[in-house]
């Protein structure tokens, strides 16, 4: 009884919020030289990135994604004190062929992570999704071999590369007076080396996130002990 | 159209299993669905018939472009959808080994 009610509360209040959203039609473009019109109209000239929404969240929204990786930042660390005194249980061994399986994958995916992040000013992808698979590679490592542990030089290349992220954006302050102003050369598009600053900062975000939330998947195998 | 009544279904399953389930996890799931409803409706209001990707190709035309903008919203917003289930599935293993294994709210 309480079950219906409650189901036909939640289907009269989604039909409610249904309704006015369904009346924008589907399909139809709504970007009526709003702002949309101007990212894409003049985003090749201001931030040099032939991704549009690369250009959208690095460039125009720069501050806003900085902010985002600092959520990302505490929700590891929160995720980290909570799990604190969790300790691994026993799991039985995983078998060879997984293991070594794994093991064989793991360099690919890494590369393939790596370009997804390196390219995402060209192709579809960028710092969070290249991140993703380079934190899925860690948490395939952590599943299946016995005893992994990262090397301790990830530590040091997550505190980089925030650094690399904030820095490039104070440096835009000190040389033109705006955080996170294009402070590199845009160089020719559709080019490696282009966009000016979406290059490094999107390499940094990928790093940071993918070890960030390869951090989150740790805590929840061995608690946040030793390395 | 499609596309609006299935992220509302999602959003709505989520609100049901939010507010009726009874394990924690399953209220996280909850939550999660939700995100993904919510994430399906802004890209579904963002689509244009007939554009491609927002991105530019040095050697194809260019021929109209969905909405980059709800993208990128959703960009950000898959990713606090990621640090927040951490958060709040490692809230909850905490809240059920306080009390002894049990993941139930009463």
């Amino acid at each position: 009884m309480k079950y219906a009610v409650g189901f036909f509360v939640v289907a009269v209040l989604v039909t409610l919020f249904l309704l006015p959203i369904a009346e924008l039609g589907f399909g139809t473009d709504k970007m009526n030289d709003l702002v949309a019109k101007y990212y894409i109209s003049n985003g090749l000239a201001d931030h040099g990135a032939a991704n549009q929404v690369t250009g959208v969240v690095v460039s125009y929204r720069g501050f806003d994604t900085l902010g985002e990786v600092t959520v990302l930042l505490l929700a590891s660390l929160g995720v980290g004190m909570l799990l604190a005194q969790r300790y691994d249980t026993e799991r039985p061994r995983p078998g060879f062929v997984t293991e070594y399986g794994a093991r064989f994958l793991a360099p690919y995916l890494l590369v393939f992570g790596a370009y997804i992040f390196i390219h995402g000013h060209l192709t579809p992808g960028g710092g969070f999704q290249g991140g993703a698979v380079v934190a899925t590679t860690l948490a395939l490592l952590y599943l299946v071999v016995m005893g992994f542990q990262r090397p301790r030089a990830l530590y040091w290349i997550e505190t980089l590369s925030g650094w690399v992220f904030a820095g490039l954006g104070i440096a835009g302050l000190i040389v033109s007076g705006s955080f996170l102003s294009q402070i590199m050369p845009l160089g020719q598009p559709y080019r490696l080396l282009s966009a000016g600053i979406i290059v490094p900062i999107y390499v940094a975000i990928g790093l940071k996130v993918g070890i960030e939330l390869s951090d989150i998947v740790k805590y929840f195998y061995k608690g946040g002990d030793q390395a | 159209m499609i596309y609006y009544v299935f992220a509302f279904t999602l959003i709505g399953l989520g609100l049901f299993a939010i507010m009726f389930k009874k394990n924690l996890f399953k209220i996280v799931i909850g939550i999660e669905l939700m995100t993904a409803g919510v994430n399906l409706l802004f890209i579904a209001v963002g689509f244009v018939v007939g554009g491609t990707a927002p991105i530019f190709e040095e050697s194809a035309k260019f021929s109209g472009f969905v909405d980059p903008v709800p993208q990128a919203l959703i960009l950000t917003s898959i990713v606090i959808g990621a640090a927040s289930v951490g958060l709040a599935s490692a809230l909850a293993l905490r809240a059920g080994s306080a009390k002894g294994g049990d993941l139930d709210v009463h």
